[in-house]
């Protein structure tokens, strides 16, 4: 399987490649009234309205934004941005490596992730279920993130 | 008697309840008095068995027969006994007495007398005063007593009631000229004789006011049914006429019926055509769709491939520039490493000036000031020139750090690009491979790139320090310069100041040489890395080239398969047009039906509405008739009924009479 890697704060996160349509630099986003506050705006892609949704505010993490993108991911019915503090790359995964998340995994439930990779020693790449994260209402928080923060 | 027995049924009753009870009461006497005889008898046997007890003991005890013979003599006193016989053991008689014998029947009675004698006795069952003649005599009187009971009851109550019973048949059979005599009998009869006779007269009255009444109803009857006669002839005509008119209905209601159908199996057909023009057209849809949908697929490959040909162009324009800017950068550094050895040949000059200012110092004194002077001047513009030389080393550092910034964004756009190369690839699957490894070596490129662009940005730094450092070495020469010059100029005592100062000039000279050096040292290394940076573009815009060139033709091929598409495209939309076409003409053709339907239904509802009317209308003329006929019928039979009601009623009365006057001569 290959993934694409992003992060944010400093926790890595992948989504499928085949899902993923383009990285772009962030652009100019018109603000949306009464949305959710981790949605972003929306930006004119070649002429083509996309939302973006802020990662970091819905996963509540800090920003820490280095080479901030937009990676344009496709989920059933239309196409969304995710706003990411960086682009790590493109990584080929075996799938025998990656593993069932537990029921909680550092508090974010486990219906939002597709997989856990271990990636050397002390790194651990998330692979998100783009489509359940961006349909769910409620708040998503990576509350082990918080409390080393803290 | 016998007459009245044969008329009068509750005596016939009265008289057979009366013989069985005669009979019983006979029956219940004679058994009880065969029990009393019974009786009777068997205290006689038990009286005998007492005496054969008593011979049985006189034969044991005295064989004298003379004892014997007294008790017989003594048993046939008894009125009842007629003989009396001893018998031996083997049936010899020993002794016989007996008395002439005048009955009927004789009963025999065997008595043992111990083991050699029997006893037999002979005697008569009769009994006096028991005799039958007397209850039959007993029974016969109350049967006379009875008859004469019930002519005695005949006499005074019967004979009235018979007589009126009889006038009252007479009556009955219509004789109701009649006359019940009211004076017979007891008060009772009396009184039903009166009743009688008035009951009599109001039913003379009710017949006589019928016969009026069913005279005129007959007459009536006879009018209507002739009206009536002439109404049904009318009523059948017409309801033969309202059957030809439905008839003739019935008939244009079939042909529109077909009409219908027919119209309507049509409509069906356009509308299967239409359905399947629609489909037809669904269809073409769904290859329009398919086509617009691999179109935009195509037009936004070909739009990335334009963009990734754009971005590579701007790319490439990027590596021109980012190339033109390392030559420039080269040629700055080129620069900086000659303003270098030139700063370096002044400080050299400046060095040997300075030494020849100490020698001089040294040597000639104050003849020698003038000769300082024009060194020391000749020295300031040195370093005016070599602080301007600075300058313009330290404006080209900021250019290459410009230039590096430029690279270092190029890169990253390198490697952006790179990244939605590799997506891209892996998208459009085995095609993409190729791509992909283009897409793989841009990256790696663009990892490269970007490695070096840190390394030069790096060096970039430590030079603008380096030079900085120089910098502010040489603004303290200038001082010290300006300084020396005043000095030289203003005094000659001076000298062994000028000469310290030539000194620590001499020393601060050679510190940048020293500077000088690591500067070049810097500025070669520099042109080392520009050098590495220069061959490591030249790769990538080779590469990029062949990148656009493959990119182009990729271009090419997705433009002819747009194309292809397109022409698809077209004929897909030529078909559907036509379908378009037909299914309009269709649906007019349809719409044409549709309305002939409507108006063929209305007509058939119309016709319907006729029919039903006309239905209703037969309905209504057939009740008529039949409700005539059976008027007819009724009236017929009312008339019938009348007139044999009238009949009757005329025979009641006239044969009545006859009747009468026979019941009369029987009577």
């Amino acid at each position: 399987m290959k993934l694409l890697l992003f992060r944010i704060d400093d926790q890595w996160f992948g989504v499928e490649i085949s899902s993923v349509v383009e990285i772009v630099n962030p652009q100019k986003a018109t603000v949306l009234p009464e949305a959710p506050d981790y949605v972003y705006g929306v930006i004119n892609l070649r002429g083509e309205a996309i939302t973006i949704m802020d990662m970091r505010k819905r996963l509540h993490l800090e920003s820490r934004p280095s080479k901030e993108r937009m990676v344009i991911v496709r989920i059933p019915g239309e196409k969304i941005g995710l706003l990411v503090d960086e682009v790590i790359g493109i990584r080929e995964v075996d799938d025998t490596r990656i593993k069932r998340p537990s029921r909680l995994y550092r508090g974010m439930r486990a219906r939002f992730i597709d997989g856990i990779i271990e990636e050397g020693k002390d790194r651990v790449i998330i692979a998100l279920n783009i489509e359940k994260i961006s349909s769910e209402e409620g708040e998503i928080i990576l509350k082990a993130r918080k409390k080393r923060s803290d | 008697m016998l007459n009245t027995l044969r008329e009068n049924r509750v005596l016939r009753i009265f008289i057979l309840v009366f013989l069985i009870f005669l009979m019983i009461e006979t029956l219940l006497s004679v058994i009880v008095t065969e029990r009393q005889r019974e009786m009777v008898l068997r205290n006689f046997e038990d009286t005998l068995r007492g005496v054969a007890v008593l011979l049985t003991e006189t034969l044991r005890e005295n064989r004298d027969m003379t004892e014997v013979e007294g008790l017989f003599d003594r048993l046939l006193r008894i009125r009842r006994v007629y003989s009396v016989e001893l018998v031996s053991a083997k049936g010899d008689s020993i002794l016989l007495k007996n008395k002439p014998f005048t009955g009927k029947t004789l009963r025999i009675l065997k008595l043992q007398l111990g083991e050699k004698y029997t006893l037999i006795v002979r005697y008569s069952p009769e009994i006096s005063g028991i005799s039958y003649t007397a209850v039959f005599i007993q029974s016969g009187l109350i049967f006379v007593l009875a008859l004469v009971l019930y002519l005695l009851f005949q006499n005074s109550i019967s004979g009235p009631l018979k007589y009126l019973s009889h006038l009252l048949d007479r009556a009955a059979v219509g004789d109701l000229t009649v006359n019940i005599p009211s004076s017979h009998g007891v008060p009772v009869i009396r009184e039903v004789s009166q009743r009688s006779t008035l009951l009599l007269d109001r039913l003379k009255d009710v017949i006589d006011r019928l016969k009026g009444g069913f005279r005129n109803i007959v007459a009536a009857i006879e009018q209507l049914l002739l009206n009536q006669d002439s109404l049904t002839e009318k009523s059948i005509k017409e309801g033969q006429e309202i059957k030809t008119l439905k008839m003739g209905v019935e008939s244009i209601d079939t042909i529109l019926e077909d009409a219908i159908d027919t119209t309507k199996r049509l409509h069906g057909i356009t509308e299967e055509n239409q359905s399947a023009i629609l489909q037809m057209k669904a269809s073409t849809d769904e290859i329009l769709q398919a086509a617009d949908d691999i179109l935009r697929d195509l037009q936004q490959l070909s739009m990335l491939s334009s963009e990734f040909e754009e971005n590579n162009s701007s790319l490439g324009g990027l590596l021109d520039r980012a190339v033109n800017s390392i030559e420039n950068a080269s040629s700055s550094v080129e620069e900086v490493r000659r303003a270098i050895s030139e700063i370096d040949s002044a400080v050299s000059k400046t060095l040997q000036l300075s030494k020849d200012v100490t020698e001089r110092v040294k040597e000639d004194g104050l003849e020698s000031i003038e000769a300082i002077t024009s060194s020391m001047r000749l020295m300031e513009d040195e370093v005016n020139h070599l602080q301007m030389t600075t300058r313009t080393l330290e404006r080209h550092s900021t250019d290459i750090g410009e230039i590096v910034a430029v690279i270092r964004d190029i890169a990253e756009k390198t490697r952006l690009l790179s990244l939605n190369a590799q997506i891209l690839a892996v998208q459009s699957g085995t095609e993409g491979r190729s791509f992909s490894v283009v897409a793989e070596q841009m990256s790696e490129l663009a990892e490269k790139t970007a490695d070096s662009t840190n390394t030069i940005a790096q060096i970039v730094a430590d030079v603008k320090k380096q030079i900085l450092h120089t910098s502010d070495k040489i603004k303290g020469v200038v001082k010290v310069v300006k300084q020396t010059k005043g000095d030289v100029e203003n005094a000659s005592e001076v000298f062994s100041r000028i000469r310290s100062a030539s000194d620590a000039t001499t020393e601060m000279v050679r510190t940048i040489k020293r500077a000088t050096a690591e500067q070049s040292a810097g500025v070669s290394l520099l042109q080392e890395v520009i050098e590495n940076l220069r061959s490591i573009l030249k790769e990538l815009q080779g590469g990029l080239y062949s990148q656009i060139e493959s990119v182009r033709n990729y271009t090419s091929i997705l433009s002819k398969v747009m194309d292809s598409i397109e022409l698809i495209k077209n004929s897909t939309s030529q078909q559907k047009e036509t379908a378009g076409y037909i299914s309009e003409n269709l649906q007019r053709s349809s719409e044409i039906v549709s309305s002939l339907i409507v108006h063929l239904k209305d007509d058939l509802n119309r016709t319907r509405g006729l029919e039903s009317s006309f239905k209703n209308l037969a309905e209504i003329a057939s009740a008529m008739e039949r409700d005539t006929r059976e008027v007819a019928q009724l009236m017929k039979s009312l008339y019938q009924e009348a007139e044999d009601l009238y009949r009757e009623l005329q025979t009641y009365t006239t044969q009545g009479l006859s009747k009468s006057s026979r019941y009369s001569e029987g009577a």
